[in-house]
C-alpha cells in the first residue's frame, strides 16, 4: 500500500498548526493507512490519566440506599407471585377438615401442625422483607410504591395468620 | 446482618483472590461485603461514568445504577473472569444504554469547577502543577465531543482496542481510530491554549 501523504502535513497535524478540516483529513488517512497511524499514535498520546477518581462524599449512602430499596422489592415481588402458603394452607383446611373433625378426639390438631409448617418459611420471609422495606422507607419516608409494598406484605402476613387460626378450630 | 464477615479489608489487600471472597460473602447477601466491594471499585466505576457522560449528576445516577444492577446480578458471576472485569463491562454497558435511550437530561455542563472540587477534596496531597495539569486534561475531556470522547476514554484511559471500540459503539475500526486522533488532537489544542 503507497502512502502520499506528506511528512510534513503529519508534522504540522502534530505541531496543531492544520485547521479542522486539513487535521481531518490526515485523521481519516491516519485511521487507514498503517505507517502513518503508527506515526501519529506515537506522538501524539498525552500524558496517563488514572483510572479512578475521587468520590463525591455522599455518593456511597445514595448508592447503598438505592440497593436496598431495590433489595426490598424484589423480595416482596417474589413474595407477592408466589402465594404459596395462602394456597397451600386453604387447601389443607378444605381437604383435611371433615376428616380430622370425625377421626381424632383433637379436633384439627394436626391440620393445624401441618399449616403451621406450610406458613412458617413464608411467614419468616414476609417478615425479612418487611424488615427490608422498613428500612429503605426510613431512608425514603415519601415513596409511595415502598409504602404499599409494607402494606400488602403486612396483609399477606395476616392473611396466612388467619388461616392458621383457622386450621386450629 | 446475618453473619459477620472479617476482616474483609485484609482480603481486599490480598489481591483478586480475597476480592474474590468478598464477592462470595456479597452473593449470599452480606451487606458488609457488599459495602466492601462498592468501597474498593466505586472509584473507577465513577471514573468511567463522569468520564463518558461529561455530567457529573448523571455520573452519580449511573454509579447507583451500575451498583443496583450488579448486586440484582451477582448470582450470576461465576468467577470466570477478574470480578473488575465483570464490573468494567457491566459499567459500560450501563453507561452505553443510558446513553442510547435518548434519557440524557444534560449533555455537558460539568467544567472545571466541578473537576476542581473533586480533586482538591481528596487529592490534597498532589503537587499543584501534577493537580492542575490533571484538572485542565480532565476538563478538556469534558469539552470533546461525545463520540470522540467515548474513544479516547475506552482506548487512552481504559486500554481497550479499536476493534472491540467498535463493536461497543457501534462504529467501523477505522471511524474509532479517527476519532481517537481527533481527540488527541483537540485535546492538545485546548491544553496549550
Amino acid at each position: 500500500m503507497t502512502c502520499d501523504m506528506s511528512p510534513q502535513r503529519l508534522e504540522a497535524w502534530l505541531a496543531g498548526t492544520l485547521n479542522d478540516a486539513d487535521a481531518r483529513i490526515v485523521e481519516q488517512h491516519a485511521a487507514t493507512c498503517p505507517s502513518c497511524e503508527a506515526r501519529l499514535e506515537a506522538a501524539s498520546r498525552l500524558r496517563p490519566m488514572p483510572r479512578e477518581l475521587p468520590l463525591p462524599p455522599a455518593l456511597r449512602a445514595s448508592t447503598l440506599r438505592a440497593v436496598t430499596r431495590r433489595r426490598a422489592r424484589r423480595t416482596w415481588l417474589r413474595l407477592a407471585g408466589g402465594g404459596s402458603a395462602v394456597a397451600a394452607i386453604a387447601l389443607l383446611l378444605l381437604v383435611s377438615r371433615p376428616a380430622s373433625r370425625s377421626a381424632s378426639d383433637f379436633p384439627g390438631a394436626g391440620t393445624e401442625l401441618l399449616a403451621r409448617a406450610h406458613a412458617r418459611p413464608e411467614l419468616a420471609a414476609l417478615d425479612a422483607a418487611e424488615r427490608d422495606i422498613e428500612q429503605a422507607l426510613r431512608d425514603q419516608p415519601g415513596d409511595v410504591g415502598l409504602q404499599q409494598d409494607l402494606t400488602r406484605v403486612r396483609h399477606q402476613r395476616a392473611a396466612i395468620q388467619q388461616l392458621v387460626l383457622e386450621a386450629r378450630s | 446482618m446475618s453473619h459477620t464477615v472479617l476482616p474483609l479489608q485484609s482480603r481486599l489487600n490480598a489481591g483478586e483472590a480475597g476480592i474474590d471472597a468478598t464477592v462470595r460473602d456479597a452473593q449470599r447477601g452480606n451487606e458488609m461485603a457488599f459495602a466492601t466491594l462498592y468501597d474498593a471499585h466505586a472509584g473507577r466505576v465513577y471514573a468511567l461514568c463522569l468520564r463518558l457522560s461529561a455530567d457529573r449528576v448523571m455520573a452519580e445516577e449511573l454509579v447507583q445504577d451500575v451498583f443496583v444492577r450488579v448486586w440484582e446480578n451477582l448470582g450470576s458471576y461465576r468467577g470466570e473472569s477478574a470480578f473488575t472485569t465483570w464490573l468494567h463491562r457491566v459499567t459500560l454497558n450501563t453507561v452505553l444504554e443510558k446513553a442510547r435511550s435518548g434519557n440524557r437530561r444534560r449533555l455537558r455542563v460539568q467544567i472545571a469547577a466541578d473537576f476542581a472540587n473533586i480533586h482538591t477534596e481528596l487529592d490534597g496531597a498532589a503537587a499543584a502543577p501534577d493537580l492542575c495539569a490533571a484538572i485542565d486534561l480532565e476538563t478538556a475531556v469534558a469539552m470533546l465531543p461525545a463520540g470522540a470522547r467515548a474513544v479516547f476514554v475506552l482506548h487512552d484511559v481504559e486500554g481497550y482496542g479499536h476493534a472491540e471500540i467498535g463493536m461497543l459503539l457501534g462504529i467501523a475500526e477505522g471511524t474509532s481510530k479517527a476519532h481517537l486522533f481527533r481527540a488527541r488532537r483537540l485535546l492538545r489544542e485546548r491544553l496549550d491554549q
